[in-house]
């Protein structure tokens, strides 16, 4: 049974993971991306491991796949893009990865892996009693540094999708104390002091409204 | 249990087709996703020499591996958006410049 079950779900993967490097839509690729995880979701179940099994379905095909989803929609890629590959590279690329698998594959056959049975194996192994137990007293300070991470990582990608916003507040700093009358260039983006307005003296000048001016 | 190498190999073949996918691809977000699927069949490698040795240790690793992915994808993908947001592509052949 287990057996039949391992195939199924080896075949299930590789090819869900091939078709997830091959297809030319990123939301496809995405969403065989979910399959391989619960594929591979359910192999942890396989080998005892149930509370990583149910982390790897709430992390995975939960929060990265929607984020994954969500930058492919929200970047809004057009389709000839994603219709070419490299074609220079690609026979050094299998060759490369083929070396690679084969040289996983040689260390694989070289070891001696010890016959696994049930005995070695105690009651609740893979539980979260039995996970916490470990993560709460030997790995608790990697646990911390996990989180530290975790809050590094929240941090670093607000900073990165902070859009620099012009308020009416802090468009007073960029153009100066006396409203960027001295650098006529500094405002002239499209408001309505830029093009013909740019030839008026500056004291003669219309004071702009602020907002209007500088957001664009 | 059937022959913990059978894991093993689907790991390493699971591995492969990442990198054949990072290396043939063009687009950052499926580069990405390669990534995410080495670190997966990392993580499974991970997983069967738990149940191998009768030791938790590897599940608690495979713990922290999926924290630790969860904020790389985090931060990854705000670099995507960002390049996308200046150059207006995410071909990484035509991201070969430091400058914006």
């Amino acid at each position: 049974m287990e057996l039949f079950m391992f195939a199924l779900l080896g075949l299930v993967s590789i090819g869900s993971s091939l078709a997830m490097i091959g297809h030319k839509n990123p939301v496809y690729s995405a969403l065989y991306m979910v399959v391989t995880f619960a594929t591979t979701a359910v192999m942890f179940v396989l080998l005892k491991a149930p509370f990583i099994a149910a982390v790897q379905i709430i992390i995975y095909a939960g929060a990265v796949v929607v984020l994954f989803l969500f930058v492919v929609m929200f970047l809004n890629l057009k389709a000839a893009v994603l219709l070419e590959r490299r074609r220079g590279p690609l026979l050094l690329a299998f060759v490369l990865a083929g070396l690679v698998a084969g040289e996983l594959a040689a260390v694989v056959a070289t070891g001696a892996w010890p016959d696994t049975d049930e005995a070695l194996v105690p009651p609740g192994f893979g539980s979260v009693a039995s996970v916490a137990t470990v993560l709460f007293t030997r790995y608790l300070v990697p646990f911390e540094i996990a989180s530290i991470i975790l809050l590094t990582g929240m941090v670093g990608a607000l900073a990165l999708a902070r859009r620099e916003s012009i308020t009416p507040e802090t468009a007073y700093d960029l153009r100066g104390p006396d409203g960027g009358r001295e650098k006529p260039e500094a405002g002239d983006g499209g408001g309505p002091a830029g093009g013909p307005d740019a030839s008026v003296e500056p004291a003669e000048r219309e004071p702009v409204p602020i907002g209007v001016e500088v957001h664009r | 249990m059937i022959q913990p190498a059978a894991y093993l190999y689907l790991a390493a073949i699971l591995f492969a087709v990442g990198l054949v996918g990072v290396l043939i691809r063009r687009e950052a977000i499926i580069i990405f996703m390669c990534i995410e699927l080495m670190l997966n069949a990392v993580n499974l490698t991970f997983v069967t020499f738990s149940r191998l040795l009768g030791s938790i240790d590897g599940q608690v690793i495979v713990f922290f591996s999926l924290a630790v992915a969860a904020a790389e994808v985090v931060v990854g993908l705000g670099i995507i958006v960002a390049i996308f947001r200046h150059r207006a592509t995410t071909d990484v052949d035509q991201l070969n410049l430091l400058k914006l």
